[in-house]
């Protein structure tokens, strides 16, 4: 009879024991959460123009000119293009060939990031060669090539240009980033057997790419 | 706001008073609560640029932001906030997360952040009204092994607060 009074005695301890820690916890869900937003809001407003040009191209490889469109908005005329890497790799000599500006009506493309977080550094990769052609041309037509890409950022402090790169753009205080972007047009740098320019108006387009 | 009620207090009585009622006088027989949301916690709007190291963010109690890695904050998220009521005034609670806690997101393909770290105080003591508020603020890392987060979504977690009083 003692026996069972103190095994009964150890069952109610062991009972209390666990009441008392059910007893004085509880839990409840809170929930949370996070937002993953990995892309770059790229908006352009323009586009790259070169206004009216004379240009010839020559029929000998490697023989071509071009005009320089700096991407700097502060600079409001084209230059002929010297020593520009793509440009100088693609013509040795202007030889048969000529380009020069007649009305000087530039344009430039007008670039937006947003979305961005502040002070983040992107990357900006040169856009690829390209060309400008004629709708419906002819195989053996002469087109323009695009060469030499640049970019300047316009809400930099201070404004300046872009080195092409993982680190080419810093975003503002606010996220966003403003660029203008430039180019050499060049005469056709493979020349032989060309037709010559028509004149009509040109057009291509460029990939611009702008990631983390 | 979402109220829940921790009431067990019928169960609580059912259970002890036949054993000993004096035992647990002393601390809180009937103890019940409501606990409210203010504010849920929020780490804001990411940009996970690499997965392929463990990257974290921050945000603290008191707001204040920091990241390590590829993680970065495009908008600042707010801690979230919280109130018990109905409890046993000054009575201590403490309060407690088992960590980790992994986010449920349930997309294809992705991977989980894991909320790694709180910060929150530890015990909190209803005032003479048995009310009391107190923040939540934690660490989230990635994975870090090179897989995917899909964008843009949003990562939910359900964590786990356990009050102990």
């Amino acid at each position: 009879m003692t026996n069972l009074n103190k095994t009964l005695k150890l069952g109610l301890a062991a009972t209390l024991l666990s009441v008392t820690t059910a007893a004085t916890a509880t839990t409840v869900s809170v929930p949370a959460s996070a937002t993953v937003d990995n892309a770059v809001d790229l908006t352009f407003t323009g586009a790259l123009g070169f206004g009216t040009i004379r240009a010839t191209a020559s029929t000998t490889n490697t023989e071509c000119t071009g005009l320089v469109l700096n991407a700097d908005p502060s600079v409001t005329s084209l230059i002929a293009a010297t020593t520009e890497t793509q440009f100088a790799a693609a013509c040795a000599s202007a030889g048969g060939s000529a380009i020069a500006s007649i009305d000087g009506a530039i344009t430039r493309p007008e670039f937006t990031i947003t979305g961005v977080p502040a002070f983040q550094q992107l990357n900006f990769a040169a856009p690829a060669v390209s060309t400008l052609e004629l709708t419906g041309n002819p195989a053996t037509a002469a087109v323009f090539e695009l060469v030499d890409f640049t970019a300047f950022q316009t809400n930099a402090v201070p404004a300046a240009a872009v080195t092409f790169g993982a680190t080419a753009l810093t975003a503002d205080v606010n996220g966003e980033v403003t660029f203008t972007m430039g180019a050499i047009l060049a005469t056709e740098s493979t020349g032989a057997g060309l037709t010559a320019y028509q004149d009509a108006t040109y057009s291509g387009s460029f990939d611009v790419t702008v990631i983390y | 706001m979402l109220r829940q009620t921790a009431n067990w207090k019928r169960l609580l009585r059912w259970v002890i008073l036949p054993a000993s009622f004096v035992f647990y006088a002393d601390f809180a027989v009937g103890q019940s609560f409501t606990f409210t949301r203010e504010v849920d916690l929020y780490f804001g709007e990411l940009a996970i640029t690499s997965n392929a190291s463990v990257s974290s963010t921050t945000i603290r109690r008191n707001g204040t932001t920091s990241n390590t890695g590829t993680i970065f904050v495009i908008a600042v998220g707010n801690p979230g906030e919280y109130t018990i009521s109905g409890a046993t005034p000054f009575v201590a609670l403490n309060l407690s997360i088992p960590l980790p806690v992994d986010s449920s997101a349930t997309f294809p393909g992705t991977q989980q952040l894991r909320l790694s770290a709180v910060d929150m105080p530890s015990v909190v003591t209803p005032n003479t009204s048995g009310e009391v508020t107190f923040k939540i603020g934690g660490t989230l890392q990635t994975s870090g092994n090179g897989g995917t987060y899909l964008n843009p979504a949003t990562y939910p977690f359900i964590i786990p607060l356990d009050v102990t009083f």
